[in-house]
């Protein structure tokens, strides 16, 4: 894992770090298919999230009279209703914002904890490092979806408790990324040059080291980000979301357990999926666009 | 995966100049098949103590969760305390459970009043023939793609189906159930709805039991298979692509070898290796599919059982889904990883 990449065989001469420019990533990412398509489709997203968020109630008023359910698409319906009533149009809205949230947030928190692992763990070595990374080796290996559940199901339900949950499970994989990046960059020139100068620890790793790991820690950010919104579709999908809110799962939820898949009404079946597949799919082509831009091997093909 | 060759050491460095005949003797501890053992059942324990403490550390009086509906007489209730054995102190729980544990006995049901071990047995059983079901299909598809895509680089079919792969990645596996059911159970009335067999059947010979469970067998692998089979087509397109680059198979096409045995005899095989390792260690993930799977189509295996336990707040069968999940997962990546050493010896000497 700590093998130096092509990249870091070519030792600056400067006493600088190898920083690539920011725009110019960016433009490599757009100049890739996927990159471009990714980033159009998060765009809307957004914008659609946000909109929702100040346009419609969460959740939104239920039907006045019991001829309002399970209403199939029509005019004054855009979408149809679902089993209350609904308007799954408004539903579709505002479950946009809750999904991109708690993916943001659940990942950010994955990643503080996986830097802080990794860039300890890196830089002390020794003992330290192989009793740390023992930990995260047992992360990687226990699988994550039961674990959540089990620890979903005790905590009490709400926004809040996925979020942690989803972050505190994910923490692994960034934590062995960030550590391999620190061990390849730590015997570097222009680290050890800082660390004669006398320059603190806590200083290089801020200035030097995290800008090189950067990319590749944005790369897997982005991929935790789409992981952490489809286990949010599921945890809501199995009961445990929050109850008093509406996500994309729990609509599927709600869909499942009052039978809308054995009546075929599939408005309020198809949309909720579909919106989620294409959000997660945003998110997996930039991430994995991302890798192969930040990856000097891929790149020069 | 090098990386895990480096854990688990239980002994401290190399005693200097010290050829005592105790060394000898345990040298096979540093080995790594020893290591890796090892390092399963560390994480397995690590499991089970979590396990242990996250029902003690719940809010309130565990009894009051086992009591839940009905309101007890406080000595009813201190009679549960006894049979549970939460008059004990925490320490001595700890020690009776991780026994209890290593026997596979995890306590009794609080909805079932059962021991959990009866519930658990026929769950084991049939999720493991759905994940064996979805496996053979995800590595027949999931293969087969990748080869063509990988020996096509960089060509209009390699991109297509890098872009399907992450398309079918990110699709909710729960969701591609519902929608297979709604098109080939509902609409098209071809295969069954839910469950492992028809309601009330009556089978006249073996073979017809068979059929029937093959049947609602279907679309439930089907379901898994779809989310999986982009992912293990990606590995074995990339593993392909970077065999494709070593020395030896530029020597094969100077040597004016066939295309086909090139590809088989030289990418493939060289190729299957790290395709097989990274498969066992989606397994996690496989799993995660298969508890979708089984909530949507009924299929009374152990994801089916987690969900009814959170439903129904049955912590002790919760838990032991859990951990009968996890040690599934970490027997099978350890398998994994023993053979993957076994074939690659740099594993072992990192």
């Amino acid at each position: 894992m700590s093998v130096p990449s092509a990249a870091s065989a070519a030792e600056p001469t400067t006493g600088e770090s190898p920083v690539r420019e920011r725009g110019g990533a960016l433009v490599e990412l757009w100049r890739t298919g996927r990159g471009k398509i990714g980033m159009i489709l998060l765009a809307a997203f957004v914008v659609y999230g946000v909109a929702g968020f100040l346009a419609y109630e969460n959740p939104p008023a239920a039907g006045e009279t019991v001829e309002d359910r399970f209403r199939a698409p029509s005019v004054d319906h855009l979408l149809g209703t679902d089993n209350l009533g609904r308007s799954v149009w408004e539903q579709l809205a505002v479950g946009a914002g809750i999904s991109l949230a708690v993916g943001v947030a659940a990942t950010a928190i994955a990643v503080l904890i996986g830097s802080v692992v990794g860039i300890t763990s890196g830089y002390i070595g020794g003992r330290f490092d192989q009793v740390a990374m023992g930990i995260t080796d047992m992360f990687i290996t226990i699988p994550a979806l039961p674990l959540i559940i089990v620890l979903a199901a005790v905590l009490s339900r709400g926004l809040p408790t996925i979020i942690v949950v989803i972050g505190v499970t994910s923490w692994a994989v960034p934590a062995r990324l960030i550590r391999a990046e620190v061990l390849s960059q730590r015997e570097r020139t222009f680290i050890l040059r800082a660390r004669a100068i006398g320059m603190r620890p806590l200083h290089i790793m801020w200035t030097h080291v995290l800008p090189n790991v950067a990319g590749i820690v944005l790369a897997n950010a982005i991929l935790l980000t789409a992981a952490a919104i489809l286990t949010e579709a599921v945890l809501a999908f199995l009961g445990l979301g929050d109850p008093s809110l509406i996500s994309w799962g729990k609509m599927l939820q709600n869909a499942f357990s009052s039978g809308a898949t054995s009546l075929g009404y599939w408005w309020v079946l198809i949309p909720p999926g579909l919106l989620i597949t294409l959000m997660v799919l945003s998110f997996t082509l930039i991430g994995n666009a991302l890798t192969d831009v930040i990856d000097p091997r891929r790149r020069e093909e | 995966m090098t990386s895990t060759a480096e854990q688990g050491a239980p002994t401290g460095p190399e005693p200097v100049g010290a050829p005592a005949p105790r060394t000898v003797r345990w040298r096979w501890l540093r080995s790594y098949p020893a290591r890796r053992v090892l390092q399963a059942l560390i994480t397995l324990f690590m499991v089970a103590t979590f396990n242990f403490w996250l029902f003690r550390m719940l809010p309130g009086d565990p009894a009051r969760l086992i009591a839940r509906e009905s309101r007890l007489s406080p000595e009813a209730f201190e009679q549960l305390r006894e049979s549970f054995g939460l008059n004990e102190p925490a320490w001595s729980q700890y020690l009776t459970y991780l026994t209890k544990i290593v026997r596979f006995d995890t306590g009794i049901s609080f909805k079932a009043r059962m021991p959990v071990t009866d519930l658990l047995r026929p769950a084991l059983s049939n999720t493991l023939i759905l994940t064996g079901a979805a496996l053979v299909l995800i590595f027949v598809f999931g293969l087969a793609f990748g080869i063509v895509a990988g020996w096509r680089r960089g060509t209009r079919t390699d991109t297509s189906l890098t872009l399907t792969a992450l398309t079918l990645w990110s699709l909710p596996t729960f969701w591609v159930g519902l929608m297979l059911v709604l098109l080939f159970s509902i609409t098209l009335g071809l295969l069954p709805v839910a469950g492992i067999r028809s309601v009330a059947a009556i089978y006249r010979t073996p073979l017809d039991e068979v059929w029937d469970v093959l049947e609602h067998l279907v679309l439930p692998a089907a379901t898994i298979a779809i989310v999986s089979v982009g992912s293990i087509a990606l590995i074995m397109r990339n593993s392909l692509a970077e065999v494709a680059d070593e020395d030896y198979m530029l020597a094969a096409r100077a040597r004016g070898l066939r295309p086909s045995t090139i590809l088989w005899r030289y990418g493939v095989r060289n190729a299957f290796l790290p395709t097989f390792t990274l498969m066992a260690l989606t397994l996690g993930l496989l799993m995660a599919g298969t508890i979708q799977t089984e909530v949507v189509f009924s299929w009374p295996g152990l994801g089916l059982l987690m969900y009814e336990a959170v439903q129904d707040r049955d912590l002790p069968l919760l838990e032991a889904a859990f951990f009968v999940i996890a040690v599934i997962v970490v027997i099978a990546t350890t398998i994994a990883d023993l053979f993957y050493s076994r074939l690659d010896p740099r594993i072992r000497s990192s």
